[in-house]
């Protein structure tokens, strides 16, 4: 269970993201307001300031396939993938009935919630 | 026009691609070797750089274990045990960021990071760990020791776990910094492992691996809701180490432990001249 979560949580999000990239280099777009290239590429990507980085923001664009809302969607899977693993963690240790896992495993788990909760706010 | 944006992400995709390999054999996250990359040779805004380098963290830390299925080599309980210091301190070192002379801060962990290579090069003979580490007490209550595939003996070999506390006290100044200074501190983790808890190298390098995913998950929703990852920059940077990881990880396994203690003691020296550069005040 693990190692099938292992595996396709990467597979998931690294499809997505080269998806996302695909899609900008062959329509041009990044589906935001855009830079001319030879301005972005000098300022280091630093001069695209317009792109999704709130999970609705994201969602509102990936429905509307927009290339760069693809990648953020890719990304964000990925910077989950930790806290899915630690969940399923505990699920197997649950079932091992294995007390003094379950309970560290819970409280890391717990502490990863808190600290994506409190992000929103120091953000 | 597109060739040049095509050309531009090829060339962050291979650099991190290298990243990649390295960090999931030395059990970091390739960030302290992609930051300096991008903001000296493409010149990327420092925070991009760091928005960039927070998910090569967890990319190498996701690439590698999904390449570990098979081959149990990390210590998951170890490494699950010791996350709750590291998280724990990630949160504290964010809340400190303000009041903490960070100057200083980095001019003593570069010098404690130097000074570390020397016990690390001593052990580089050592095949295996050493008879006389005695299992922790609280190893022992948590079930922590365990075995691994040793190559140049060329069979399972088991292992204690040593200084439990010594090890969770480092854990919990690894995590400080993490948060204090918007570094993956794998190094020390890796440290604390090999010096204080006496784990095989190998092993302690796959489970700070493991561990950095998660530390980096905790402080990872501040730089994204920020906007610091930018898709132009984080998206070759991901693919990139996503896939050096997977490789490296295959590399490792079949690596002799005394190689994967060199690849880690350069780093280290390459992390020290970084951190102490930054105390004084040069950002690369």
């Amino acid at each position: 269970m693990l190692s099938f979560y292992l595996i396709w949580s990467v597979l998931i999000s690294l499809s997505v993201i080269v998806i996302g990239v695909v899609e900008y280099l062959t329509i041009g777009s990044t589906g935001y307001v855009s830079v001319p290239l030879d301005i972005l590429i000098k300022s280091g990507g630093g001069s695209t300031v317009v792109f999704p980085h709130y999970l609705g923001t994201i969602i509102f664009g990936v429905v509307k396939l927009k290339s760069f809302a693809i990648i953020q969607l890719g990304i964000l899977l990925l910077l989950l993938s930790p806290i899915g693993r630690i969940f399923l963690q505990i699920l197997i240790y649950v079932k091992e009935k294995d007390r003094p896992f379950i309970a560290i495993a819970t409280v890391v788990f717990v502490i990863l919630l808190i600290s994506l909760y409190l992000s929103k706010y120091i953000a | 026009m597109l060739d040049l944006a095509l050309e531009y992400i090829l060339l962050i995709m291979v650099a991190a691609f290298f990243a990649g390999i390295i960090g999931s054999m030395a059990g970091l996250g390739g960030g302290v070797l992609i930051v300096p990359f991008l903001t000296l040779y493409f010149h990327v805004p420092i925070s991009l750089a760091i928005g960039a380098s927070i998910i090569s963290v967890i990319a190498t830390s996701s690439g590698s274990a999904s390449a570990y299925v098979k081959d149990k080599m990390s210590n998951i309980r170890v490494g699950t045990f010791l996350v709750l210091f590291t998280t724990s301190g990630a949160i504290a070192g964010a809340f400190l960021e303000h009041i903490a002379p960070t100057n200083i801060i980095y001019l003593v962990f570069g010098s404690v990071l130097l000074i570390s290579v020397v016990p690390l090069l001593k052990k580089i003979g050592e095949v295996n760990q050493s008879s006389s580490v005695k299992n922790d007490p609280i190893a022992e209550r948590l079930s922590l020791n365990s075995h691994y595939h040793n190559i140049e003996l060329g069979k399972e070999v088991d292992y204690n776990v040593a200084g439990i506390k010594s090890g969770s006290a480092m854990m919990l100044v690894a995590g400080i910094l993490s948060g204090l200074l918007g570094i993956g501190s794998g190094v020390f983790k890796v440290i604390a492992m090999d010096t204080f808890m006496k784990l095989p190298i190998k092993v302690s390098t796959t489970t700070s691996n493991f561990m950095i995913g998660m530390t980096a998950a905790a402080s990872a929703g501040i730089y994204f809701f920020n906007g610091d990852v930018n898709p132009f920059i984080a998206a070759p940077v991901a693919i990139g180490v996503l896939i050096g990881a997977v490789l490296g990880a295959r590399l490792l396994i079949k690596t002799k432990g005394s190689t994967v203690r060199m690849v880690f003691a350069i780093v280290i020296v390459v992390v020290a001249i970084e951190m102490l550069l930054n105390g004084v005040g040069i950002r690369l």
